[in-house]
């Protein structure tokens, strides 16, 4: 298994929920491979479970969270690791981006602090010269004036510079692995496409691998190497960008894929996926896609399908996949 | 996730009913400030809260009921009038004719209880209703009109934060406190403070909703409109404010009765019955801690009942 | 930051002038200080008509209000009939002395308990201790002051003495004449003074808190590697205060102004003692400047509480 290149290894993933009204299953079976530098997208509706597997992995969750499976990070296994071990490896060797900027600083302290702290607390730079590597990070990460911004307050900034302000915190002790939580979600379009900028410059520089989390499948275009397709806390498809963008196998996926706008298709016609994600707590026992699908057959309804290899380096989640008609990108409506 | 720790703190107007300061809370969208975390511990325990903060409820609203029906019906039980004097059977223990025992006057003190009692209960109700109602229209108006007008009714509230309530209700009580509804008008003009503060916060946001909007373009009129519209959207949170502020009014009240500025002799209220033992507090402290554990019982079933309220309101409640 | 005092105090001054207006009025309206000659036997038409003198009262009230508010301005709040004619302000300073000696305490104990109590609660959200404390505060918001000062004094005065033998704290009046008497004495006071205040605090500071340990920036601390106890000391404490400063300067407010029940019930010379002995002695005069008093320190701890959010809160910006 060891392989040099391999930075992190999930398999089996699983995570469940206490809650009120049962156990919820968020994660199910989550399997994910990230090579030294590489960027992969794990892309899905709202619900899916992409925030919560990535959280799994650093011991995020809150005490509710009940966490199975396993995930080597470097050789080393994450799950059921101690806090003060996983508090080691948080924000030095792998490194979070959150989605809401606004939210994500804490009011009360200055960027530069915060920066700063993210150092102390590993003891990569102390006091002063946190400060000034603070500073340095926020110039790299294209931030202007950065001296005077280190002394400002996250209220300060506006939405885009802050985002870029988590990026310069969350790159402030060289990590190997990134991870950017929807880091452009909360961002003008305009904005999203410069922070996206920041990231890959910043990954060209440090060499650093990332896990982009995302539902907007225009963002992952340019930015990931591979991609999983997750839906109802399970991996309907994976394979590279390109595969997956140009010869999607599932059905779900070439729903998302009709649903969103492509630059390379004007005048197609955007068809949404009808009906809603299922309820984490209330699972069809079968296809967690079937009620929702147009390719659904009644075997679809009986058990889930299996993740299966169509061909190398891509696999695919259904029951049909022989059976499903060529993938059409482009349906112009003459 | 809420279960009665989840409550939080609408109640703590109650805070200041000793002192001479400010009538109400601070400044504080409660709202956002009522945390919603999500850190359940065991599926059994969550399923116990539940159970436990709607019994607490169902419990409060039984006490009540029960406190009511003794406080009306018990006196036809009863051989002596709470205001009759009997010289020969002055300040006696509890005994089977007289299972509170006598005041200094040889008044049976169970008659008393449930005399003031009615009182407590009465004055509550009232000063509830009506405080929230001035609250609703001071709220609904500054909200809907804003600007200048929200600017004069902001000031008012100001000026009444500033203004001393127990020191103003010491000194207008020796006048009102009288009569049981002149003392829940005085208590009321002075505690609708918060209900104006949190109708104006939710007029705010329902006008700009759409059903709202449509009216308006519709070309129906302001008044309509609020009457219409907003207020049956409120319904809930008034309710649940209505109950907070019967607990206030019956400290309130209370405290005022201890003074001897409320409703006078020959009646009596809980508070002037403690008032009135506080004497013989060395012989006989059950005089005091009989009318003031009733006192306290009724206050926390109402903030139980209020609490299992404010959670049927609170649209946030857990995950689907 | 001091531009922004000087406008805050500013616009205090209408919500200062109105709001003592309509109690001067208001009490004007309803204490006649010539009462306490209707049932004087002896007293002559040349006492009731020092006293119309002394209270202006051939004056309308407006014009009254007026030079009253200029005497209290100016510092002379002349001299109490009631107390045996003895200066106003010597009144004060000793009846404000001996609200102090109660208020101090209460107010730190206040401050310790209130914040240690609610963090604790929303840090082991239901928890046992969360249960006892949120039990506890239940009851401290369900029982009227003067009732848990009477339960105290029986239990204390009453029962302890009477089963144990041992009476280990003062039930009433001010004993100054050791620091052991004075402990004895202060003790059931500043329970008293506390208990209601402290459940109210200690569950807004527990509300506050849950808010703000699910808050994303908490989450952020965490995914830099900061540790569990820093998290909490820093992050959360930091962000913990903007509500208490809120809670606190109520609490000052309260008690710095004295206590009416409290200091009834256990005989305490105090501020909140004077305002009943004023009433009932109908000393309008006094009764004026006392509230007039409380008016300006209520406003006052509305502004230091304001000035402390700056301090504490950076997003308040002062400009
Ligand atoms: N603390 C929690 N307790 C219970 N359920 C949770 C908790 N956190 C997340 N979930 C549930 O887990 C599921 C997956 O959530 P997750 O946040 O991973 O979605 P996501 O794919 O990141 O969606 P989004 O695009 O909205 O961020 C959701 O149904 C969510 O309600
Ligand atoms: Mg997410």
């Amino acid at each position: 298994m060891a392989n040099d290149g391999l930075l992190l290894d999930v398999s089996d993933l699983n995570v469940s929920f206490k809650t009120k009204k049962g156990m919820a299953a968020a994660v199910r079976g989550v399997s994910l491979r990230v090579e030294r530098g590489e960027s992969v997208a794990i892309v899905g509706e709202s619900g899916s479970g992409k925030s919560v597997s990535s959280l799994a992995l650093l011991g995020l969750l809150p005490k509710s969270a009940q966490i199975t499976g396993s995930a080597k990070f470097d050789g080393q296994e994450l799950v059921g690791m101690t806090q003060s071990e996983l508090q080691a490896i948080r924000g030095k060797r792998i490194s979070m981006i959150f989605q809401d900027p606004m939210t994500a600083f804490n009011p009360v302290f200055t960027i530069g602090d915060q920066i700063s702290e993210a150092m102390e607390v590993h003891g990569t730079a102390e006091g002063e010269a946190a400060m000034k590597r603070a500073a340095d990070l926020l110039e790299m990460v294209g931030v202007p004036e950065p001296g005077q911004r280190v002394n400002q307050y996250p209220h300060e900034f506006s939405g885009g510079m802050r985002q870029r302000a988590m990026i310069a915190m969350a790159i402030a002790n060289d990590p190997d692995l990134l991870i950017a939580d929807e880091p452009t979600t909360a961002l003008d379009v305009t904005i999203q496409a410069q922070v996206m900028e920041v990231l890959a410059d910043i990954r060209g520089e440090t060499g650093a691998a990332m896990i982009l989390i995302t539902h907007d499948l225009g963002v992952v275009a340019g930015s990931a190497d591979r991609v999983q397709v997750m839906y109802g806390g399970r991996i309907f498809e994976r394979g590279t960008t390109n595969d997956v963008f140009y010869d999607p196998l599932n059905p779900y996926t070439r729903g998302l894929l009709s649903s969103m706008p492509r630059v390379d298709a004007i005048g197609e016609r955007l068809v949404p996926i009808t009906g809603a994600p299922p309820s984490i707590l209330n699972m069809p026992p079968g296809c967690a896609f079937g009620p929702r699908c147009e390719h659904k057959v009644a075997a679809c309804a009986a058990q889930p399908a299996t993740l299966e290899l169509v061909k190398p380096g891509h696999e695919t989640r259904c029951h049909r996949t022989a059976e499903l008609p060529a993938y059409k990108a482009v349906e112009t409506i003459a | 996730m809420t279960d009665m720790l989840d409550e939080s703190d609408a109640k703590y107007t109650q805070r200041t009913n000793d002192n001479l300061t400010i009538p109400d809370g601070p400044d504080i969208d409660f709202a956002a400030v009522e945390g919603l975390a999500e850190n359940p511990e065991s599926l059994g325990r969550q399923a116990w809260d539940r159970f436990r903060r709607h019994r607490l409820a169902i419990v409060g609203s039984a006490m009540l009921v029960f406190l009511a029906i003794a406080f009306w019906v018990g006196p036809y039980f009863l051989d002596q009038g709470f205001e009759e004097i009997n010289v020969l059977e002055r300040a006696q223990g509890p005994s089977v004719a007289h299972p509170f025992g006598t005041d200094d006057l040889g008044r049976d003190l169970l008659a008393r209880t449930l005399r003031g009692g009615q009182y407590s209960l009465r004055i509550a109700i009232v000063t509830a209703v009506f405080s929230t109602a001035i609250g609703t229209v001071f709220g609904s108006i500054a909200g809907y009109f804003g600007g200048a007008v929200d600017g004069a009714i902001n000031f008012i509230v100001n000026v009444l934060l500033t203004i001393p309530l127990l020191l103003v209700l010491i000194i207008f009580g020796r006048q009102f406190g009288a009569r049981p509804n002149t003392v829940a008008l005085l208590i009321g003009a002075l505690a609708w403070l918060r209900a104006a503060r949190l109708v104006r916060g939710q007029v705010l946001q329902l006008k700009e909703m759409e059903f709202v909007q449509a009216a308006r373009a519709a070309g129906a009129k302001s008044g309509r409109i609020i009457v219409r519209h907003l207020i049956p959207n409120l319904v809930g949170i008034l309710l649940v404010e209505i109950t907070l502020l019967a607990g206030t009014a019956i400290i309130l009240e209370s405290t005022l009765s201890f003074l001897g500025l409320g409703v006078q002799p020959p009646d009596t209220t809980l508070g002037t019955l403690i008032a009135d033992a506080k004497g013989s507090i060395d012989v006989r402290p059950s005089r005091v801690l009989i009318p003031g554990a009733i006192v306290t019982i009724i206050i926390l079933s109402i903030n139980f009942i209020g609490d299992a309220l404010r959670d049927a309101v609170d649209p946030k409640s857990g995950i689907e | 930051m001091f531009i922004f005092a000087l406008r805050r105090l500013f616009a205090a001054i209408p919500v200062f002038l109105v709001a003592t207006f309509a109690i001067f009025w208001g009490t004007s309206e309803i204490v006649d200080p010539t009462d306490r000659l209707a049932t004087c036997q002896t007293c002559s038409q040349a006492a009731y008509d020092r006293i119309i003198d002394l209270y202006e009262l051939d004056k309308n009230v407006p014009l009254r209000y007026a030079s009253w508010l200029g005497d209290f301005v100016t510092g002379d709040m002349g001299a109490a009939t009631s107390q045996g004619e003895r200066p106003v302000s010597e009144i004060f300073w000793e009846r404000g002395r001996n609200t102090m000696l109660l208020a101090l305490p209460a107010f730190f104990l206040l401050m310790g308990l209130g914040a240690a109590t609610g963090i604790y609660s929303a840090l082991r959200q239901y928890s046992k201790g969360d249960y006892a404390i949120t039990s506890i505060s239940y009851l401290g918001l369900a029982m009227p002051t003067f009732f848990f000062g009477l339960l105290l004094q029986v239990v204390f005065a009453i029962w302890v003495p009477k089963y144990l033998g041992v009476k280990p704290f003062w039930a009433s009046g001010m004993h100054l004449e050791s620091p052991l008497q004075f402990i004895r004495s202060v003790t059931l006071p500043v329970i008293t003074l506390m208990f209601v205040l402290l459940a109210g605090d200690s569950r807004f500071i527990r509300a506050s808190v849950l808010d703000i340990k699910s808050a994303d920036y908490i989450r952020t601390a965490r995914a830099k590697g900061v540790s569990e106890r820093k998290v909490i000391s820093k992050h959360l404490f930091r962000n913990a205060m903007i509500p208490a400063v809120t809670v606190w300067s109520l609490d000052a407010a309260a008690l710095f102004g004295g206590s009416l029940i409290t200091e009834t019930i256990f005989s305490w010379p105090g501020f909140g003692r004077l305002a009943i002995e004023a009433l009932q002695a109908g000393d309008l005069d006094l009764l004026m400047s006392i509230s007039f008093a409380i008016i300006v320190l209520v406003i006052m701890f509305n502004l230091l509480a304001d000035i402390l959010y700056g301090v504490i809160d950076p997003r308040i910006r002062y400009d």
